[in-house]
């Protein structure tokens, strides 16, 4: 027996504990065995990582290392993890003329958004400016994925970006095989990103809606499905389209726990109701369908499908009564739950506001609405009992200032700069020659940091 | 909560193994770094996997005293605490509420650096959930906060010069504004 217990003791004392602190009661951070301290890193929001980096030199090596941003992003992927939600990043995307030449077209530039609300006297908007691009009508926003956005040009489908605005990075993907013969056309394409928990690859989607003149007069409708491993050049294509014959309309496309998911315009069989939620499990490449919480009511105007508080929502404008959101509180078992229903005659809002076409996503205490004619922003603050609203009214016409997109991102580590084809956002030189440099992407640039307030 | 007269079942427990058991609750003996001795409940005792790794695997006899020179008796009493608490509400349906009000008071008058150690305990002991737990209190405590006080809470020395420091910071200056720095 006693012999037993000297072999015990002898095994247990190898384990990995700081030999300093055998007798401690205090532990500082550093003398942590490092995968507690990864563990308790990957928790931390991306923002907060930000200061750990400045802290000392060895935490800015441990967390600037591929290997805990990985660790950090599958952690925030994860829907087992429950992260407690961070606060989202908001970028504003407005129109700003060139400073050379003030009755040229605009350009729009990217600046990362804090709402304050804490001013009595309204609210202010604070914004850095981040980045800026070349003539903004070519562009259309493809999809938001944690703290990247994609872009594509409207021209040429084939060209399109994958940007960081916080770290200035621009990716150009590789543009994909051509899918369509000499009798059909491109209808429409759409794409989401998401991430492979088990390859442990971000990947791309790209669905191609072809139109194929069959004689006489008929038009056939055919899907291409597409992925793209990030860091590789190649699109591949998968066998998996979308389940549906026919066109599909599809509006909205958020990413959320790891995957891409569309609401889209179409009737299934047996099911009622029009609008959908689609959605593309990245790891089995397949598309799939989520259940609806109840019938949706259609057309989509006034219905947002959103990224919030670290999971998928529905937020349903259409009633005129109440606005209603919808959470999917447990991804594995696809469950909605009500989580908000907030009374819109007690907002008191400005009758110029509407709903209809307005564009909403999160925001650190709550959810935002952008009007069509983006003049009016709406923030919601969830936090009390009774929802408070702030309106925010762009000032008027003579100021050159005219929001056109809010995005809501996500705190996240992932950094595109280890992958080819990054393109070097950096000041020009001269402004002429646009499109030259939109090809290549050259025409991105990313402005030094400074601060201007609304 | 049901009474029986004839068959075997159970007489009512609020607690415990499902096994309708009626014996004395074994009991599993550990000594802590400092000499204290703790009697810990046999199912308690198993929710710490270097004990039931030691008990268990090795088959040896409850009578024997466990030696755990990597603790404190500190520790140990927060741990006991906090496995006694699992253990009751995983026979609670709904036990949400009590679970996070429990773990807010777990926390609450622990410092920072004993946070750290109990942590580290966590992690010999091999108690899963109580580590991810404390590894979240953690992080909720650098969320949010500046470098200095994050530099102090920890007590982790500055070893930047102030043009690298300024070179770090400039690579996110997005992230460094805006920011709580209340202690709560």
């Amino acid at each position: 027996m006693n012999l037993q217990l000297l072999v015990w003791n002898n095994m247990k004392s190898q384990r990995k504990r700081p030999c300093n602190t055998m007798v401690a009661t205090k532990l500082n951070l550093m003398e942590l065995p490092m995968e507690i301290l990864f563990d308790i890193l990957k928790r931390v929001p991306a923002k907060s990582v930000c200061h750990i980096r400045c802290v000392c030199k060895i935490l800015l090596s441990i967390v600037d290392s591929p290997s805990f941003v990985t660790l950090h992003s599958h952690f925030l992927l994860n829907p087992d993890s429950h992260v407690p939600p961070a606060p989202p990043q908001l970028i504003l995307r407005y129109l700003q003329p060139l400073y050379c030449c003030p009755t040229s077209n605009q350009i729009p530039t990217l600046h990362s958004l804090h709402y304050d609300h804490s001013n009595a006297q309204g609210a202010q908007l604070n914004a850095r400016d981040i980045l800026q691009s070349s003539n903004p009508s070519k562009y259309s926003l493809y999809f938001v994925f944690c703290n990247l956005f994609c872009i594509k040009n409207r021209r040429d489908h084939a060209l399109s970006f994958l940007i960081n605005p916080l770290q200035g990075e621009v990716l150009r993907l590789p543009p994909s095989q051509k899918v369509c013969g000499p009798y059909s056309t491109v209808d429409f394409v759409w794409t989401g990103m998401g991430f492979d928990s088990i390859t442990n690859t971000y990947k791309i989607l790209r669905v191609t809606e072809i139109l194929i003149s069959k004689y006489p007069t008929t038009v056939e409708v055919c899907f291409v499905s597409q992925v793209l491993v990030l860091g590789t050049s190649e699109w591949r294509q998968i066998p998996s389209t979308p389940p549906v014959q026919g066109l599909l309309h599809c509006s909205q496309n958020i990413c959320a726990y790891g995957d891409t998911h569309w609401f889209v315009n179409y009737t299934r069989e047996g099911i009622q109701g029009k609008i959908h939620i689609l959605s593309f499990d990245f790891k089995k490449e397949e598309f799939f369908w989520i259940p609806n919480p109840y019938i949706l009511p259609d057309p989509t105007w006034q219905l947002h499908l959103i990224n919030f508080r670290g999971s998928m929502a529905i937020v349903d404008a259409s009633s005129g009564m109440n606005i209603e959101i919808w959470v999917m509180k447990d991804y594995n078992k696809k469950q909605w739950m009500l989580d908000y229903s907030i009374n819109i005659h007690m907002l008191e809002l400005d009758p110029q506001f509407e709903f209809i076409g307005a564009v909403c996503c999160e925001w650190e205490h709550g959810i935002l609405f952008i009007d069509e004619p983006a003049t009016i922003t709406l923030f919601l603050d969830l936090r009390q009992p009774v929802v408070t609203r702030n309106l925010f009214k762009r000032p008027n016409k003579d100021c050159d200032l005219v929001s056109e997109r809010i995005m809501s991102l996500n705190g996240s580590l992932f950094s595109l700069k280890n992958y080819a084809n990054l393109v070097q956002a950096e000041e020009p030189a001269t402004y002429s020659n646009w499109t030259e440099g939109e090809a290549s992407g050259n025409n991105f640039f990313y402005l030094k940091y400074r601060g201007f307030r609304f | 909560m049901s009474t029986s007269t004839d068959n075997n079942a159970s007489i009512t427990q609020e607690s415990g193994p499902s096994a309708a058991v009626q014996d004395i609750q074994k009991k599993i003996v550990v000594r802590t770094a400092d000499g204290e001795v703790f009697n810990l409940k046999e199912e308690v005792a198993m929710e710490i996997d270097i004990i039931k790794t030691f008990f268990q695997e090795d088959s040896i006899s409850y009578e024997t005293v466990m030696p755990l020179p990597n603790v404190e008796g500190w520790e140990m009493v927060k741990v006991i605490e906090y496995c006694t608490k699992h253990v009751e509400l995983k026979h609670k349906v709904d036990g949400y509420k009590e679970r996070k009000a429990f773990q807010a008071l777990f926390v609450q008058n622990l410092s920072t650096k004993s946070l750290l150690a109990l942590t580290n305990t966590a992690n010999y002991l091999e108690v899963k959930y109580l580590l991810d737990f404390l590894c979240q209190a953690v992080s909720e405590q650098i969320k949010n906060k500046d470098v200095d006080y994050v530099r102090e809470l920890f007590g982790v020395e500055n070893d930047f010069n102030d043009e690298e420091y300024e070179q770090v910071k400039a690579e996110a200056p997005w992230a460094h504004e805006n920011l709580n720095n209340d202690l709560h």
